[in-house]
């Protein structure tokens, strides 16, 4: 069953614990530089927002490589071949989101892997900002949370019932 | 090294000179990091005597040892100096995202000494550090600056801790905030950072920490995680917040109102509450670096006369109770406006409504009149009022110049007997709780190491326990008798309440020293992580093997060293004393009317208190078997020749 | 009768609201007015205050009328009785800053 990040940016709170264990699963340590997930935080206006490699469909990254090291692997995560990649940087060129970096120290490319179709960011979002679901399903997190915010407040007193269900539901 | 980055950053100001330090062996495992090594590092290069606000002073940040990993909660820095508002050791405490970056920068501490002879900021890049001029920055308030900043080095996302007007104006309890919002703010750390004409520290970093055991602390850290959401308040507080406390205070007669002549304030606890501010203002949860709990929110004010409020908060002692139930004022938004600009010009919430409230009891009173408050109707409530001297304040006009004094000074100043409702110990206002109601957290402001504080040791286990036998049992073992523990059925009981705040102190050095929020331990709820939990993740951190016994015996040395720190500026049993409010009027209303801090009780507890520490019964100071045991010798040595330690024990 | 219920923390989750007026007959204690919240919001209500002997769960209280009431008193919730006007808070009392 194929499954794909759902992404809900109006639940991170900006905590970035994506990132620390991302790195340390990837790399075994914990710096944000090594983190494939990056959350764009715009402070003064409340807003976080987890970007990471959404695994396009129609990959620009795989397109643009001129010498074919990009690839969809088997849990359906496109993937950079490194004994392939000559390091041009035309993936990172041609990504809308900024999802692959470049690392000079090592020469490689980072890049979200889902992590052998079990990613470790969404497992331990404490919002579930960050979601891994069904293909096709991405839609139901939203729906669900819609009637609660709007059908629940038509039932006097309910609301604040429903915000906290809105969190029980996702843990 | 493993944990920490190994590096102790050092800035001479007055030369504007920059070393880097290896970060010694003994110090870190001694002290292990964050508010444990400023400590150390405050009490060894800080002469006793000195003008907190004079060049002599040396201003910490700390980041904790486990900051900027996945120990769950984890981000927290500490900033140390002689505060200005107490003299005495000061601290302050903040979340956010600055200690990671620091430490994903190489750093675990940044020393600041002297004082630059033009106002400068410290950019901290990696291993480019440079101190560049500021005087473009000096005047604007925490979020210009932040702005500016990130946009002179040219990355949106750098961390910036700064100061806004009030530390420039050295107001008594001027604050540093970092992340916009986040606050390192109490006993004036801002002022020192004014003094010292450094506008702001900011912090990038690309480097990665490392930890020794990796498995074992991946295991350690998601166990950790699985606690504190499994623990019975999770829900509650990732939805609701401290504003939650509100009305929990409020019910059981806890909720400071009208500098404390009351606990409860019914009149306005519905409009004051967690609930109403969720509904009315609250647009998302907000969280602090790697925390499961993201207890803080984004908020909106959009309607009335304060429309235009946002940022990340509010708390319930940033803001909320202190401009409003602690000035009898019951508008929330007018609550959020002063909290907005406390951020803004850089000042701690609690002093700042602590103060305005004494204020209007001198008013209520009759102490003083618009005469002396320049025409400002200081009525309780008046949330007008309340704003437009938030601001005064920052700036030292008019009014504003006494309440940027704090409410000791102020009382001396006004005098008239207003001392006998100045709400403060050591200088230092407590937060918002009525802690007549509690013993034991009475007693922890009382003894607190950086003046009154609930932070320190309050134990919320008074009120918040397990069933009686469990938290028997766990403190029976811990503070040697079972009559203590059992004291802890009831918030009314005095026995043994001592001990357990002095085992809590040692506890919560430890903690402090982690970079650990205290929400997710001990100190909110027994069912949350305890010193073993503790102590696992920093043995795997590090690649040592430190137990529950060995973290204590940290803390223990914490929080001994900041004890001399005191008693090297004079402090002894005199000044471990409540306000006189909290002796002599008992509480008038709800659950807890009629109670007060019973003063002969009061001494039965510092005598268990100090007996339980190892100190002197009479002083209240560290005898020198207690410093010899915790590898203080020369700490000893040296009180001795000031004529201030206790005699030995065969000398009596 | 009626008794004025003010719930908060965990007990404002779970009913949605911060207080309410409950019917009751007369003479009745706080073990009934427990019984009928039960029915009213679910058994997450009775599970969140009671453990399954019936005594107070660690970390909760109630607020009879400004008398605290927590575990460690061991008091049977059949033992208070409830008069007209009386006012019941349910609360873990929560504090801290």
């Amino acid at each position: 069953m194929e499954k794909v990040f759902s992404i809900d940016p109006s639940l991170c709170t900006g905590c970035r614990y994506c990132e620390m264990v991302c790195s340390f699963t990837k790399e075994r340590k914990f710096g944000p530089m090594l983190s494939r997930v990056k959350i764009i935080k715009i402070e003064e206006e409340g807003i976080d927002i987890p970007m990471l490699c959404m695994h396009c469909e129609d990959a620009p990254c795989k397109v643009a490589c001129p010498v074919r090291a990009i690839s969809r692997n088997d849990v359906g995560a496109i993937v950079i071949n490194p004994d392939i990649c000559i390091g041009c940087r035309a993936c990172i060129i041609v990504c809308p989101f900024g999802a692959i970096k470049f690392d000079t120290k090592r020469g490689t490319l980072l890049k979200c892997d889902l992590c052998d179709g079990d990613p470790m960011c969404a497992k331990y979002c404490p919002t579930r900002a960050i979601n891994f679901v069904v293909a096709g399903r991405e839609d139901l997190i939203k729906r669900r949370i819609y009637v609660g915010k709007m059908v629940a407040p038509m039932i006097k007193g309910r609301k604040m019932v429903a915000v906290a269900e809105k969190w029980i539901e996702r843990r | 090294m493993y944990g920490w980055m190994g590096t102790i950053l050092k800035v001479d100001l007055t030369r504007e000179k920059i070393f880097k330090e290896p970060l010694d062996r003994d110090l870190a495992a001694n002290f292990l990091g964050g508010r444990g090594i400023n400590s150390k590092i405050l009490y060894d290069e800080v002469k006793p005597g000195i003008d907190p606000l004079s060049p002599d002073n040396v201003l910490i940040f700390g980041a904790g040892l486990l900051s900027g990993t996945i120990a769950p909660s984890c981000g927290r820095l500490t900033i140390t100096a002689k505060s200005p508002l107490t003299g005495i050791h000061g601290d302050a405490n903040s979340g956010g995202h600055f200690a990671p970056e620091m430490k994903f920068a190489g750093y675990d501490h940044i020393v600041f000494y002297g004082k630059a002879e033009r106002p400068v900021y410290l950019w901290v890049d990696d291993d480019d550090i440079q101190l560049r001029d500021a005087h473009q920055l000096w005047g604007g308030d925490t979020w210009e600056t932040t702005k500016a900043i990130c946009k002179e080095v040219g990355d949106p996302e750098v961390q910036v801790a700064c100061i806004g007007p009030a530390g420039e104006s050295l107001v008594k309890f001027a604050c540093v905030i970092n992340s916009l919002t986040r606050a390192n703010g109490r006993t004036g750390m801002g002022a020192v950072m004014g003094s010292k004409n450094l506008k702001a520290v900011a912090v990038r970093g690309t480097k990665a920490i490392e930890v020794a055991r990796p498995d074992e602390f991946e295991r350690a850290c998601y166990e950790a995680l699985d606690k504190i959401k499994a623990a019975p308040f999770y829900k509650v507080i990732s939805v609701l917040g401290t504003p939650l406390l509100i009305r929990t205070t409020n019910a059981t007669g806890r909720l400071i109102t009208m500098n404390g002549q009351r606990g409860e304030f019914e009149e306005g606890v519905e409009n004051l509450a967690g609930e109403a501010f969720l509904e009315k203002y609250v647009v998302k949860s907000k969280g602090c670096f790697g925390c499961p709990t993201h207890c803080s929110h984004f908020y909106a004010v959009e309607e009335g006369p304060y429309a235009g409020t946002r940022e990340e908060g509010a708390e319930f002692d940033g803001g909320i109770a202190s401009f409003g139930s602690r000035c009898g004022n019951s508008d929330l938004a007018a609550c959020l406006r002063a909290n907005h600009l406390c951020n803004r010009l850089g000042m701690d919430t609690i002093c700042c409504g602590g103060t305005i409230a004494f204020l209007m009891e001198c008013w209520q009173r009759g102490v003083i009149t618009e005469k002396d408050t320049g025409g400002i109707a200081l009525e309780w409530g008046n949330a007008d009022a309340i704003v437009e001297l938030v601001e005064m304040t920052a700036f030292r006009k008019g009014l504003g110049g006494i309440v940027a004094e704090g409410t000791a000074r102020a009382a001396k100043r006004i005098g008239k007997g207003s001392e006998r409702w100045a709400i403060t110990i050591k200088g230092m206002t407590p937060n918002n709780g009525d802690y007549r109601a509690t013993k034991g957290g009475a007693f922890a402001q009382c003894v607190s190491t950086r003046g009154s504080d609930h932070l320190r040791a309050s134990p919320l286990v008074e009120y918040m326990r397990l069933t009686p036998e469990k938290t028997e049992m766990i403190f029976a073992e811990r503070i040697g008798t079972t009559e203590g523990a059992r004291a802890l059925h009831s918030p009314r009981a005095y026995d043994g309440k001592a001990s357990v705040v002095a085992w809590l102190e040692n506890l919560l050095a430890a903690e402090d020293a982690l970079g650990i929020c205290k929400f997710n331990t001990w100190w909110w709820s027994l069912d949350m992580l305890g010193p073993v939990d503790l102590a696992k993740m920093a043995s795997a951190a590090t690649g040592t093997h430190i137990d529950e016994k060995g973290l204590m015996k940290i803390g223990e040395r914490i929080y001994n060293i900041e004890r001399c720190f005191l008693v090297r500026e004079g402090i002894t049993r005199k000044d471990d004393y409540p306000p006189r409010r909290w002796v002599e009027e008992p509480s008038p209303t709800g659950p807890a009317k009629g109670e007060l801090i019973d003063p002969k009780r009061f001494e039965q507890m510092l005598d268990e208190y100090y007996a339980f520490h190892g100190w002197d019964k009479n002083t209240g100071v560290p005898t020198r078997e207690k410093l010899e045991e915790l590898g203080l010798k020369y700490i000893a040595n040296e009180l001795e020749k000031m004529g201030r330690l206790p005699p030995r024990a065969e000398e009596k | 009768m009626k008794v004025n219920v003010e719930y908060l923390a965990n007990f404002r989750l779970i009913t949605g609201k911060n207080r309410e007026k409950i019917t009751l007959n007369k003479g009745c204690s706080l073990d009934e007015l427990v019984k009928k919240l039960n029915t009213m919001y679910g058994r997450e209500f009775c599970r969140t205050l009671l453990d399954h002997e019936g005594n107070l769960k660690p970390y909760m209280m109630l607020i009879v009328n400004n008398r605290e009431i927590y575990p460690s008193m061991q008091i049977k919730l059949t033992e208070i009785k409830l008069r007209d006007g009386d006012s019941v808070a349910f609360l873990p009392p929560l504090s801290g800053g």
